[in-house]
């Protein structure tokens, strides 16, 4: 079987003979030295792990931006683009192929660090599956963001790839036990309730960041056929909105597990990661009026397996919410005498009622149609800026000020709020959503 | 071979290709020319599948290149108007690279590279990085990437940008080559003069339209005759006036330009001009350059 041209490439670019002596000698100079100075096996094995850290995720995640944007700046990638490498054997070549140097130089450090104290081993999830699931995610999600942005802009700039790499990064702390451990919301010691489960942090740990690195490798997959022109349907997108539903769900159940006439509470972390999951979506892709055009004629003319290539990610996020919050309705709001739920969510005072949640479903569609107006304008290199301002402005300040000077409908004007009457918390809305619609096709028509 | 039906291509607020067909014999070189904007790298980009157009198809030999792009690219080399070079790797491994990414397999590879890289005499350069190489040889190297898995197709987007006239006399010989060695070319070009050189064929592209596709076998041949007096003469316009084989008639102190009903009766409307005491001092059909004819083809399709 003949190597991976792809990441074959990267080994040739990455190595050379004194770059493969050099990451060992100047590793092995590094802990010899600490190990004299300090005398003290763990000195030298946390020395390591924060060697490993340094080098997988913080550099492996710029490498890891940076392997798309040089090949878009080296005018390589059109090329790559003309190969017949199916994508995965690209994202996988290039994922690993152009942080093979920093998995080498990784390696050594994971290796040093689970011997040097023989005295304190670590565990396997805690000495191999979370140091190696976090650098693989961190890596994978900066590369997926990286393919992301070149989706939105046909050119690699020096911000985008920070911006890829910092994504990275936080996705590696959100996802990392050390996060995990600054709340102690679903932390009983070292035990987290998970569906009624009460699984070790550890391990805990250690599964969902080899899930999310799954994720994020999967993202590079969906990207790369994309870019080689493959048509891709949104399935993954929607299996990854369910999975984070699960994920999130599972440390609510256990605390929602007695409140059987709260049982529209239990939707409530559904509605919340859908809602976040719309705007990440809408603001993660790209706005092109051409591509919404080719959709649009794609759905006039029947032609199914084409719209599905062009519907944008929002679009069945949307539908899921939608669904969630219909799904709330149905179920009822309970009643004000239930209680707290465990010592942290006041369900009577944060679940929404019908009208509030149509409001939210209203409030969300006009943000899209404003995103999309933005964004088929004469600028929209600048737009998706533009509409995060006005809608942070929206919903914080302007938001704040309707709060604090108690006037009669602004509120429900700027924020899913019944506290001047369901029509004016569903009607105030509508109208607004009904304004950016008739914007948006006056913008149509004309683009 | 190549056919492109009904292609359009949309950017914000601009079509880039409208409507766009035509079809392209094998072992041909089609010289692409247009004006700037006319939508050439648009084309070459969605011929190669590496843009989607809006509505269309592009064949290539029966295949759909935007449905099966990674089977078309097999059979399709593209060489963008930047070469796309690593130049960390060496010629070799630049060669062996595209070659294993172009799904040939290992054992095919080495005679492969070592044909390519002897018809672009480049086989000297093995070892050495394409970051170090001349602005010529980096273009061969570009050209032999392309071309190293044998396709049948090969799209070239201003091959011969910057390149110095030895180095574009090469070119043209190395597209002759692939010619005859049965590779159809498509190449887009500001350079008619270079084009001229090699192709066989001319599309020209105007406002995202196809204004005119022919051989150009012929073109350099235009319908007009050329007459040339020793010196100025009142009777040629009276003697070409009054005969009705002769139309278009335009004369410019010596020199008369007109159309002929019948390039056969040459020698019989020369014979009457000497016989009336005109000293002609020349007498052709009238030989347009490449350039010319694509001047005199763009001129006529911006005519009201």
């Amino acid at each position: 079987m003949s190597l991976n041209p792809e990441f074959r490439r990267n080994l040739w670019l990455q190595f050379s003979p004194q770059r493969l002596v050099a990451a060992p000698l100047v590793l092995g100079v590094v802990f010899y030295a600490v190990s004299v100075v300090s005398g003290d096996a763990e000195v030298v094995a946390s020395t390591a792990w924060t060697l490993f850290y340094v080098v997988t995720v913080f550099w492996g995640t710029r490498r890891a931006a940076d392997s798309v944007a040089e090949e878009v700046n080296g005018r390589t990638w059109d090329g790559q683009r003309m190969s017949a490498l199916g994508a995965w054997t690209m994202s996988w070549g290039k994922l690993v192929g152009a942080n093979s140097y920093v998995w080498y130089a990784g390696l050594i450090c994971l290796a040093a660090a689970n011997v040097a104290d023989p005295g304190n081993p670590p565990t396997l999830q805690g000495g191999v599956i979370l140091p190696l699931g976090s650098a693989l995610l961190g890596q994978a999600v900066a590369m997926a963001a990286s393919l992301m942005f070149l989706r939105k802009r046909p050119a690699a700039s020096r911000l985008s790839v920070t911006a890829a790499q910092v994504l990275g990064l936080i996705a590696v702390l959100l996802a990392s036990s050390e996060l995990s451990r600054l709340s102690d919301l679903w932390l009983h010691g070292e035990v987290v309730d998970w569906y009624g489960h009460r699984i070790a942090a550890e391990d805990m740990t250690a599964a969902f960041l080899a899930a999310f690195a799954f994720w994020g490798v999967v993202a590079i997959y969906r990207l790369m056929r994309a870019e080689l022109q493959f048509r891709t349907w949104p399935w993954a997108w929607v299996a990854f909105v369910a999975f984070m539903m699960i994920y999130v769900q599972g440390f609510f159940h256990g605390a929602l597990q007695g409140w059987t006439d709260a049982r529209a509470a239990w939707l409530l972390p559904a509605l919340l990661t859908s809602l976040v999951l719309v705007y990440g979506a809408v603001f993660s892709e790209s706005k092109d009026v051409v591509r919404y055009r080719w959709l649009a004629r794609s759905l006039t003319e029947g032609n199914v397996a084409r719209a599905l290539a062009l519907v944008p990610l929002w679009l069945p996020t949307y539908g899921i919410l939608a669904a969630v919050a219909v799904a709330s309705i149905a179920l009822g709001r309970p009643s004000l005498s239930v209680p707290y739920i465990g010592e942290f969510l006041p369900i009577p005072q944060i679940l929404p009622s019908p009208p509030v949640l149509v409001a939210l479903l209203l409030f969300v569609a006009r943000d899209l149609v404003l995103i999309l107006f933005l964004n088929f304008g004469e600028r929209p290199r600048r737009a998706d800026l533009a509409a995060a301002i006005y809608l942070l402005v929206a919903y914080g300040p302007l938001a704040g000020i309707a709060v604090t000077l108690h006037v009669p409908l602004l509120r429900a004007a700027l924020f899913p709020t019944d506290v001047d009457g369901a029509l004016a918390a569903v009607l105030l809305p509508l109208a607004e959503a009904a304004v950016m619609v008739w914007l948006l096709l006056r913008r149509w028509r004309r683009a | 071979m190549i056919s492109v039906e009904g292609l359009t291509f949309d950017f914000p607020g601009l079509r880039a290709l409208d409507d766009v067909s035509f079809s392209i014999e094998p072992a041909t070189i089609t010289a692409l020319v247009g004006p700037n904007g006319a939508g050439k790298t648009t084309l070459l980009r969605s011929m190669a599948a590496l843009a989607t157009p809006a509505q269309g198809r592009v064949t290539v030999d029966g295949l759909d290149v935007h449905r099966a792009p990674r089977e078309a690219h097999r059979r399709m080399g593209y060489l963008s108007d930047f070469y796309g070079l690593y130049d960390e790797l060496t010629v070799r491994q630049c060669l062996a690279y595209r070659a294993a990414a172009q799904g040939v397999p290992a054992t095919e590879a080495e005679p492969l590279i070592a044909d390519v890289t002897a018809r672009l005499a480049i086989a000297d350069r093995m070892a050495q990085k394409a970051g170090t190489l001349s602005r010529g040889l980096r273009q061969r190297l570009a050209i032999a990437q392309a071309i190293v898995h044998r396709p049948s197709v090969v799209l070239l987007d201003e091959p011969a940008s910057g390149l110095d006239p030895e180095a574009r006399s090469g070119l043209a010989q190395v597209l002759r080559g692939l010619r005859d060695a049965g590779m159809t070319i498509i190449v887009s070009s500001h350079i008619l003069a270079e084009l001229e050189d090699y192709s066989t064929h001319m599309l020209i592209l105007g406002e995202g339209r196809v204004v005119e596709h022919r051989a150009i076998a012929g073109v350099s041949e235009s319908q007009f005759m050329i007459l040339r007096l020793a010196r100025p003469d009142p009777r040629l316009a009276s003697i070409l006036g009054t005969r009705h084989d002769v139309s278009g008639l335009e004369i410019d102190g010596p020199v008369a330009r007109f159309k002929l009903a019948d390039l056969g009766l040459r020698h019989d409307l020369l014979r009457d001009l000497v016989q009336a005491g005109l000293e002609v001092a020349g007498f052709d059909v009238e030989r347009q350059s490449l350039q010319d004819a694509y001047i005199a083809t763009m001129r006529q399709d911006r005519a009201p």
